[in-house]
């Protein structure tokens, strides 16, 4: 989708085109269910997440200024409602007596490889601002520009937080065996 | 061996940001140390590992289930009142005061009047290029090709690995133009019409722009530093053969 047919869209559908704020969902529904996916580690839960997501958006479109992508406003909205989840789900551990340090890692009930599960908890041992980098980078592929874009930092920012990221996630998958030293 | 520096060198290279040079420098690093290429190894399977994890498919029921959702909102409504929409489309966080938006109407008369007064002056029948901004950092290249009935042309910009193509036709006939990049690293990000009514589209690994007449369109696309030239080609409609050139990016 061109910059010119988003513009489009999001004037149609801050007039009530849902069929408009449909296409956008289209356009970009897929990147934003892989970071939420990735961000919590369980199916079910990345779909309510991209879902309440999509919806404040719509409701709040009113209000986007056109300033940055549409998709790195849908981001915030989505990084928002997984980090209150994320929250949630601690709290509710701690509730529950169980060490959320020491908790299974998260349950994914998509492909149930071993790996893909030492990826994901490799992925919650990096800080946000690497977890984030490696998500849009590796999972939703969007260019180093595009990130730029959604986070609102310069490329060189980016370029510098993924070189890190990637040296921890490295060290954490040879800890685990995933990868030899 | 300078260990950040391979690594920096590697990730580049596995990431397909690159250019010519680090590759070159990265093959005489790894080339020269059994060391290096065993790091090199390490940091490859990484990015194997990760790239593994091939995207996953939304839920089919995903975008029915925010359709339905929002059939029963509305998006918060529109500003309204002649002052508070002036106030949106100059992008003013409140509503103005109707001397304040007697001013800005004023001011935005005069810069259209202006705007106007110069093309006019540019006697090109009709010509709609010069008055627009948008080019994204330094100038790097201007090129043009004259067609049977006019001409189109292309004017390459770059601030860091962003570029910004502006193509120009100025033409009483329809015209096709086209712009390829088969270097490596190099990646279309948009193409939007700027005025004219263009025809855009992005399509593996190029860019196509339809334009019935006089028009403008921008391409965004990234590119290291040291990536060779666009080719770009333009036809017009109806004529068999096409004109082509090249455009440099650094």
């Amino acid at each position: 989708m061109t910059e010119f047919d988003e513009a489009d869209r999001v004037r149609r559908s801050k007039a009530g085109d849902a069929q408009a704020f449909g296409e956008l969902i289209d356009a970009h529904q897929r990147a934003l269910f892989n970071v939420a996916y990735r961000m919590v580690g369980n199916y079910h839960e990345a779909q309510d997440l991209t879902q309440t997501a999509l919806v404040k958006a719509y409701e709040k479109i009113g209000g986007f200024d056109g300033r940055c992508p549409f998709f790195g406003w849908v981001y915030r909205i989505l990084v928002h409602e997984a980090l209150n989840s994320i929250a949630r789900r601690k709290r509710q551990r701690v509730l529950e007596g169980v060490d959320p340090e020491s908790a299974p890692g998260p349950e994914t009930t998509f492909g149930e490889h071993e790996v893909e599960g030492i990826i994901q908890s490799a992925l919650e041992a990096l800080n946000e601002e690497q977890r984030q980098v490696i998500i849009l980078r590796h999972f939703a592929q969007l260019s180093y520009y595009e990130i730029g874009e959604t986070l609102g930092v310069p490329e060189k920012t980016i370029k510098s937080r993924l070189f890190t990221a990637r040296q921890r996630l490295r060290e954490i998958l040879v800890r685990r065996g995933v990868t030899t030293p | 061996m300078n260990d950040r520096r391979l690594e920096q060198l590697a990730q580049m290279e596995l990431d397909g940001t690159s250019t010519p040079e680090r590759s070159r420098k990265l093959q005489a690093l790894l080339s020269g140390s059994e060391e290096a290429r065993m790091r090199y190894e390490e940091i490859r399977s990484v990015f194997r590992i990760l790239d593994a994890q091939r995207p996953i498919e939304p839920p089919a029921s995903l975008k029915s289930n925010v359709l339905r959702s929002v059939e029963r909102r509305r998006p918060a409504p529109a500003p309204s009142g002649w002052r508070s929409r002036l106030a949106t489309t100059l992008r003013f966080e409140r509503p103005l005061g109707a001397l304040t938006a007697f001013a800005v109407g004023a001011l935005v008369a005069s810069v259209l009047t202006v705007a106007a007064l110069r093309v006019a002056r540019d006697g090109n029948g009709g010509s709609i290029s010069g008055t627009m901004g948008g080019g994204a950092g330094a100038l790097v290249d201007q090129q043009s090709l004259e067609l049977n009935d006019g001409s189109v042309a292309c004017a390459a910009s770059r601030a860091g690995e962003r570029v910004v193509v502006r193509v120009s036709v100025h033409s009483r006939t329809a015209v096709s133009v086209a712009l390829e990049s088969g270097a490596p690293h190099v990646r279309w990000i948009a193409v939007r019409p700027l005025a004219g009514g263009p025809r855009c589209t992005i399509a593996e690994g190029s860019v196509e722009i339809e334009a019935p007449g006089n028009a403008e369109a921008v391409v965004e696309l990234t590119a290291p530093r040291e990536a060779g030239p666009l080719q770009w080609r333009a036809r017009a409609t109806g004529v068999s053969n096409e004109k082509r050139s090249t455009l440099k990016l650094n």
